[in-house]
């Protein structure tokens, strides 16, 4: 039952977003495919939902809100998308399924279904969707209103995607946004094939790039598991799509829609729309020879438009915490103050990034090894265990070669380029470029049709080779990786073990949620995953060293303030030096609860 | 103190960043031929196009075709070498192997 209630919750909010996606159908351009108006639609429709949600959840964030929001877009979906409906229909009726691609994505969107109705399980320290993409929605349900979780400064992103896991686990339990893998999925492999048809694939062609990046195992992985870095891929190469292509106001504000929304999807989305800016003004310039006003002109309306769309998030930081982009980097103290941010967080948060993102190096030469690196080496790049098979490498050359002289794929090689130059000085890390490896799979499979057609026997049994190779290594290594979850999914019992054995303190946790007596938490180590608890707590310390308590910068200190706090009961567990943090037998606390390393307080 | 040469190359990159920039944007902008008359499609491999080339087209017509081959070889071979060779599996079995034979 809860599982189907999980799939009924994200149908509905595909629908929904189906409707809101509608309201951009007056800027698609003429040209478009139906498969470009699906891919665009639903990216759309995803991203304008999940800033709705956030503007709603600032003042109202009850289920009565949410589902007055998803049936918003429902309604908007079955007016707009009636008439759109047949016509679909009867398109997808023509279709030929090539049996071999469609079969690789099938399977894998099966394995992402199943699996993603498994139970979340883990620790702060594995696993940044326990940390912070589900403890924002979680908490947030719970007191009503959007705001970021002062224990988890990560919680300050901005989160198009975030919403929509709130409104899934609002309408569709816990397992909901797990399953909203296959959403994300799905719309990154229709933006794929519309790309990749763009630059001069056939559709049997567009079937196999789509069945290269559903095998990625370096895409897959920003794609399951409360993981948002594949749809924002997604978004970003909805933005590409229209840069390149737009010629009317229109079409500029549609870009400018998609960037914004990127930029509310992750911090990283401000280079992305910054460098598609940059790309489409040379491109208007040295391609499409343009006036220099009506240039300056049309992206002057993307800019503006994207700014718009991104405003929420951002302006929110800014009222409410002085600076838009919160946590801030050290440039932009430069410019703003940062309330509630220690120095300590703020050092933490910088060694972290330095010692995630430095990959293989940063020197000119490591820049240069950099596509062979991503091909072989993919998981020294965290989040790219796995890799990315070989196509991009091996037959991509020749896909650029092939389609040398379009000036669509010269617009979209020299994002590529700067967005890798970009990637390169900032943070490495894998998950943060998904959207050049959807690129260069697809340049791959032009490089396989041009091998194919033109070079020799040999090149083309060498590239089927390579694409074979791609395809079984990816796929091992994608079912190695949720063999545990589909097994999850489909067996209680061993749902049950795992949580046990990968959820630390699940017993205490378990005794929380199930104790009627407990009414509010206090959670003294800075370790614990608060988001497996569904009572409301207080945290006074959180992982990057944040302190949520005015004046309270040790246990102690807190437990002076217990009277104030109107907690009911304190968890408490050994710290890494083995100790716990009250000492035994406190006075004015029960021990009420005890397993292990894990005590629970009630307090007298 | 003596600058080294990723010292050199990142004050140049400061000082010239925007200019190198443009001029990377510029070369992938404006790509033309590519120095050896390579193919495009199947349509400039007709045999109408290749009649009446002279060294320089038939020199393209018998290395371009190895080149590719070869590239695409070579990328199987170590993707085998680095990936599954060199992979923990794999040198684990090796290792065994390798202290069966030893005396």
């Amino acid at each position: 039952m809860n599982m189907l209630l999980a799939i009924v919750a994200n149908i509905v909010l595909v629908v929904s977003a189906l409707g809101f996606g509608s309201l951009v159908h007056r800027l698609f351009l003429r040209s478009f495919s139906q498969l470009d108006r699906l891919a665009l639609t639903l990216l759309a429709g995803l991203g304008l939902l999940g800033t709705i949600l956030f503007c709603v959840g600032q003042v109202w964030f009850s289920r009565s809100a949410i589902l007055l929001v998803l049936l918003s877009g429902v309604l908007l979906a079955f007016g707009s998308l009636a008439s759109a409906g047949q016509e679909c229909w009867s398109a997808l009726g023509r279709v030929h399924l090539p049996v071999f691609p469609a079969a690789i994505i099938f399977s894998v969107l099966l394995v992402t279904a199943v699996g993603g109705l498994a139970l979340p399980t883990g620790d702060l320290s594995t696993n940044d969707t326990i940390a912070y993409h589900y403890l924002g929605p979680k908490v947030w349900l719970r007191e009503g209103v959007i705001r970021p979780v002062p224990d988890e400064v990560l919680t300050y992103f901005p989160v198009v995607v975030e919403t929509q896991y709130a409104a899934l686990m609002s309408v569709g339990g816990k397992r909901a946004p797990g399953f909203f893998a296959v959403v994300s999925l799905a719309s990154v492999l229709l933006i794929a094939a519309s790309l990749a048809i763009r630059l001069g694939l056939d559709p049997s062609g567009a079937w196999w790039a789509a069945a290269l990046i559903a095998a990625m195992p370096a895409v897959y992985r920003g794609a399951y598991g409360g993981m948002l870095d594949a749809l924002f891929a997604g978004f970003v190469l909805a933005a590409a799509r229209m840069a390149f292509d737009a010629e009317q106001p229109g079409h500029y504000a549609l870009f400018g829609i998609f960037c914004g929304i990127s930029m509310g999807t992750k911090y990283t989305g401000i280079i992305a729309w910054a460098l598609l800016i940059f790309c489409s003004f040379l491109f208007s310039v040295w391609v499409c020879r343009r006036q220099l006003t009506t240039i300056l002109k049309s992206l002057g309306i993307s800019c503006a438009v994207a700014i718009a769309i991104a405003s929420p998030f951002y302006l929110r930081n800014w009222i409410f915490y002085d600076c838009p982009i919160y946590p801030p980097s050290p440039f932009l103290l430069h410019f703003f103050t940062s309330k509630n941010m220690l120095p300590a967080v703020m050092q933490g948060l910088l060694e972290n990034m330095g010692r995630s993102g430095q990959g293989m190096g940063g020197g000119f030469v490591d820049f240069l090894l950099l596509p062979f690196n991503l091909t072989y080496h993919t998981a020294n790049y965290i989040g790219g265990a796995g890799g990315i098979g070989l196509v991009p490498w091996a037959l991509g050359p020749f896909g650029l070669i092939a389609r040398r002289r379009d000036a669509f794929t010269k617009g979209m090689l020299l994002f590529a380029v700067l967005q890798v130059a970009a990637w390169f000085v900032t943070a490495q890390v894998s998950r943060y470029v998904i959207h050049i490896y959807v690129i260069g799979a697809i340049f791959g499979v032009l490089g396989w049709q041009y091998t194919a057609r033109s070079v020799s026997r040999n090149a083309r049994v060498l590239s089927a080779v390579v694409i074979a190779i791609s395809i079984l290594y990816g796929m091992f290594m994608i079912s190695s990786d949720r063999v545990e979850d589909v097994h999850a999914a489909l067996s209680s019992s061993f749902e049950a073990k795992r949580s046990f054995q990968e959820t630390p303190h699940l017993a205490s946790f378990d005794y929380i949620n199930s104790e009627p007596s407990v009414r509010k938490v206090l959670i003294l180590n800075k370790g614990i995953a608060a988001y497996f608890i569904d009572k409301p707590y207080i945290k006074p310390f959180g992982r990057w060293g944040e302190q949520t308590l005015p004046g309270a910068t040790d246990v102690p200190k807190v437990m002076a303030q217990l009277a104030s706090l109107h907690v009911t009961h304190i968890l408490d567990v050994k710290s890494e030096d083995g100790s716990f943090q009250l000492p035994e037998h406190p006075s004015g606390l029960t021990l009420v609860f005890e397993q292990g390393d894990q005590r629970v307080y009630r307090v007298d | 103190m003596k600058r080294g040469v990723s010292g050199t190359i990142t004050a140049l990159k400061t000082r010239r960043r925007p200019l190198l920039l443009a001029i990377v944007a510029r070369c992938i902008l404006t790509l033309r031929k590519v120095a050896v008359p390579m193919r495009t499609s199947s349509e400039d491999f007709t045999k109408k196009n290749m009649q009446g080339g002279g060294m320089p087209v038939e020199i393209a017509r018998s290395l371009w075709p190895r080149l590719v081959e070869l590239w695409i070889f070579a990328a199987i071979v170590v993707f085998f070498l680095v990936r599954v060779l060199g992979s923990r599996t794999a040198q684990q079995l090796l290792n065994s192997v390798r202290h069966h034979h030893l005396p």
